[in-house]
């Protein structure tokens, strides 16, 4: 579902929402599908709901279309240099371009991506679970690391 | 229900029987009487299916074969009205034994018992094991994003350490609530049965692991 919809606001269980990391809180998030394994959060970045992508991972079932990749940050921006991304110096919205946000615990690879929405907040496919909007920094923490990198590239759906 | 003479008993009943003495208590229970049913693959608790039940169950059942075997267990029994609870839970397990709709189990009943239960309790604790490393690794990894952290997290790499013995745990949990089991799998049967056109679809992965599970006897149902 398209997170801006307008739709009732919805929050995971408060255990799911606490894992996540210390600064998402009610206030700064909000579910916006069901849970599935389907997709994940690099897919969902480039907007695909049907099928997992990531480097590295082909035994783990994750599909990626350069198999010398070995998940590193450097991996995922020549990745999405190809799709016309070029890392930028704010998170900011931008009108006309579309951002994504690379998030890591800084050893390097990358453990999480998120897409940013028109309004300016972000979108996460958070691993097996939920797709949530939220802003950039509340996703933060031992799991996901911060944002390192913001890449992006003039918006094709504008 | 007369006291068990458990002191006597001892002394009638042959050496190599003692040791199912021990359990004997268990036999005067009665909700045993009720729950026996036996089909071609399994024993087990009518009334709420539940596999430790139906474990203890056997246990009697053992016994009962057992005992009904000793000549001088029944001529003692025979001899002591005091025993009539015991001796009619022989007489009606024997009975169920030897019916015809048990018939078949019997020349099978004690490798079902020596065998089946023994290879049954070590299903159960096996799949206790595999139930709350799985639940672990659920709850601690399914907000991640990065499936090398998925699949390195320890409860997972306990998992991939039960070897074959948790494949067919793997695959009903594949099967009913999905998730990240394609690397344990590879893991484990060195066979990756996924073609690389299938690889990230997640509907086509687990129909290729479901197939081979089922070609090679992983999942039955």
């Amino acid at each position: 579902m398209n997170p801006e919809d307008s739709e009732p606001r919805r929050t995971m269980e408060p255990a799911r929402e606490a894992s996540i990391g210390p600064f998402l809180s009610v206030s700064n998030y909000r579910v916006t599908s069901e849970e599935t394994d389907a997709y994940n959060c690099a897919a969902w970045a480039m907007q695909i709901e049907n099928k997992r992508w990531w480097p590295n991972a082909r035994r783990k079932g994750y599909y990626w279309p350069n198999s010398e990749a070995r998940g590193t940050v450097a991996d995922f921006m020549e990745f999405f240099s190809q799709l016309g991304f070029s890392e930028c110096d704010n998170y900011s919205l931008e009108t006309g371009y579309e951002k994504l946000a690379l998030y890591s615990k800084g050893d390097g690879v990358v453990d999480h991506m998120a897409r940013q929405l028109h309004s300016g907040r972000w979108t996460s496919k958070c691993g097996n679970w939920e797709d949530i909007e939220h802003d950039l920094e509340s996703i933060q923490g031992l799991i996901y690391g911060k944002a390192i990198i913001c890449l992006k590239r003039a918006r094709v759906d504008a | 229900m007369p006291e068990f003479p458990a002191n006597l008993f001892r002394r009638y009943i042959p050496t190599e029987h003692r040791r199912l003495v021990d359990r004997l208590p268990l036999l005067e229970d009665e909700r045993y009487s009720t729950y026996l049913q036996i089909d071609e693959h399994s024993v087990y608790c009518e009334s709420d299916g539940s596999a430790v039940d139906s474990f203890d169950l056997l246990h009697q059942v053992d016994l009962v074969f057992e005992l009904s075997k000793s000549d001088s267990l029944l001529c003692w029994l025979n001899q002591n009205t005091e025993c009539s609870s015991l001796k009619q839970n022989i007489r009606r397990y024997s009975q169920k034994l030897r019916s015809e709709r048990y018939g078949d189990l019997r020349a099978s009943i004690r490798f079902k018992l020596h065998g089946e239960l023994h290879e049954g309790l070590r299903q159960l604790e096996l799949k206790k094991t595999f139930d709350n490393l799985a639940k672990r690794w659920r709850e601690e990894t399914g907000m991640m994003s990065n499936p090398d952290a998925v699949c390195m997290h320890e409860a997972y790499q306990q998992i991939i350490g039960m070897g074959m013995d948790a494949l067919p745990f793997i695959f009903v949990e594949l099967r009913d609530c999905g998730g990240d089991w394609y690397w344990a799998l590879n893991s484990i049967v060195r066979h990756d049965p996924v073609p690389d056109e299938a690889v990230g679809d997640v509907q086509e992965m687990k129909r290729y692991w479901l197939s081979y599970a089922e070609q090679n006897g992983f999942l039955h149902r």
